[in-house]
């Protein structure tokens, strides 16, 4: 209720009929004007999708000569076009076009934008042919990592380390990006009609650093020809970016509760 | 005429005097070049086999992991072992080059390879219980690329050398003399690496050797 200080603000100079009480009441509609933008502005979800790779990093490599980073980038932006046709919805990409960007200034933006959710989207590869479909992963400590947050966080182990290295920023979003990786993975096994498969945890270096729920999708294998082909066709793109959107929905209305509850 | 012999010989010391320090100038210039080519003679040498001090003492028996053919899904069971003899170097770093090498060369027994062909190991040290190993660029370059296969030659290499070696429980994997951030774009290289029975064949799950409850 963003409105409610500014009326009472607004209140005790409502009787003397003097000129500044026009120019007052023109201050407090701009200012409830600006914090019912800002409100709604607010209440928006931001959603970053990072197209994986780029520039001279061409990601993997089809046995036909397709870049990774240019399948990344049109699937990426076939999921903003959908996407933003919520307009609770703030669709940000990592980058437009194809140049290179480290993986740390990719977290940044997702960090200084607090972003609600995080999408990494990539293209898997595999040895041979015959593997196929989408992967999807979630950041998932390996032993060491998990030893080190746990010895910052006791009270002993943190006195002499109170600040938490960026790079476990992601801790604390674990089980909020699994959650999600879950519902992406039932929502596109419907879609694919497949019965098996399950999200992969692992210490993947994007994911560690941001600092909200995050997932990375493999859409496909670029190593097998009918996945290629798949990906290559607009309609299916688009098809995809429709299942990816529904299952941010039923994410975001999910962590609703949690996330408006101090 | 007494100053003109006076001057003469004035000059002709001045000649050799220059002559002289220019000699001693050449001749340092020389022991460095060769110093140097000592040293370097001496970093080939590094290579198993050709190494004086790579000295053996029979055979062991290693446990190589290569990439298992095709992971059931939603398993991370990435790698798969191969038993080989291999003559045993009493030096970590010896032993350590001769598991990589044979790493490289790749699979016998229909697992794939995990490293990318042309790459080299450059130089290979141990620091207490840490094996630090130093690769060519090949390795990264070179990537085929995707989340699995990069995480797959990570822990191939890592769990080759901590199973292999004693004393060694990590491992840090540098590209050509650096440090970096990752391989070919996914999983975290800036650190070191513990091995990771999990990702094997026959491993029991990932998620059942970290329980959620570590993260709160
Ligand atoms: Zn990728």
């Amino acid at each position: 209720m963003p409105s409610t200080p500014v009326a009472r603000l607004a209140a005790p100079a409502v009787h003397p009929a003097s000129p500044s009480l026009r120019h007052l009441a023109v201050v407090a509609a701009a200012w409830l004007a600006a914090v019912a933008v800002f409100g709604q502005a607010a209440d928006r979800k931001v959603i970053i999708i990072d197209p994986g790779h780029g520039g001279d990093d061409n990601g993997a490599r089809s046995t036909a000569g397709t870049f990774e980073k240019d399948v990344n980038l049109i699937l990426a932006k076939a999921l903003q076009t959908e996407l933003s046709q919520d307009k609770q919805l703030q669709v940000v990409l990592t980058r437009e076009g194809d140049q290179r960007l480290a993986l740390e200034e990719r977290a940044i933006h997702v960090n200084r934008l607090r972003a609600d959710l995080f999408l990494s989207l990539h293209c898997a590869h595999a040895p041979q042919e015959s593997s196929d479909g989408f992967l999807i992963y979630y950041f998932q400590p390996d032993a060491d990592q998990a030893d080190t947050y746990h010895y910052l966080k006791t009270p002993l182990g943190g006195r002499e380390l109170r600040v938490l290295p960026w790079n476990l920023a992601q801790f604390q979003w674990v089980p909020a990006s699994k959650e999600m990786a879950g519902i992406l993975q039932r929502r596109l096994n419907e879609f694919y009609a497949r019965s098996s498969g399950a999200p992969l945890g692992g210490p993947l270096k994007l994911l560690a650093t941001v600092n909200c729920p995050a997932v990375l999708l493999e859409a496909g294998h670029l190593s097998n020809p009918a996945d290629e082909r798949r990906l290559d066709d607009a309609g299916h793109r688009a098809a995809l970016a429709q299942v990816l959107r529904q299952a941010v929905a039923e994410f975001l209305k999910a962590s609703e509760p949690i996330r408006e509850t101090p | 005429m007494t100053r003109k012999v006076l001057l003469i010989a004035l000059a002709v010391a001045l000649v050799l005097s220059l002559a002289g320090v220019w000699i001693l100038y050449r001749s340092e210039l020389a022991k460095q070049a060769a110093e140097r080519q000592e040293a370097d003679a001496a970093a080939e040498t590094m290579t198993p086999g050709a190494a004086p001090d790579d000295v053996t003492q029979g055979e062991l028996q290693i446990k190589l992991y290569f990439r298992a053919p095709a992971p059931s899904a939603g398993t991370l069971a990435l790698l798969t072992p191969e038993v080989r003899t291999i003559p045993q170097s009493i030096r970590k770093e010896y032993l350590i080059r001769r598991i990589l090498d044979a790493l490289i060369a790749g699979p016998t027994q229909g697992g794939g390879p995990t490293i990318p062909k042309g790459t080299i190991v450059r130089q290979v040290f141990v620091a207490n219980n840490l094996a630090v190993i130093d690769f060519s660029r090949e390795i990264a370059v070179r990537h085929p690329g995707g989340v699995l296969g990069e995480m797959a030659t990570v822990y191939s290499i890592v769990n080759s050398v901590v199973d292999n070696v004693p004393g060694v429980d990590g491992v840090r994997i540098l590209v050509d003399g650096s440090e970096r951030s990752t391989l070919s774009g996914h999983l975290a290289l800036d650190r070191s690496f513990g091995a990771a029975p999990e990702f094997v064949v026959g491993a029991s799950g990932r998620d059942a050797l970290i329980q959620e409850e570590n993260l709160e």
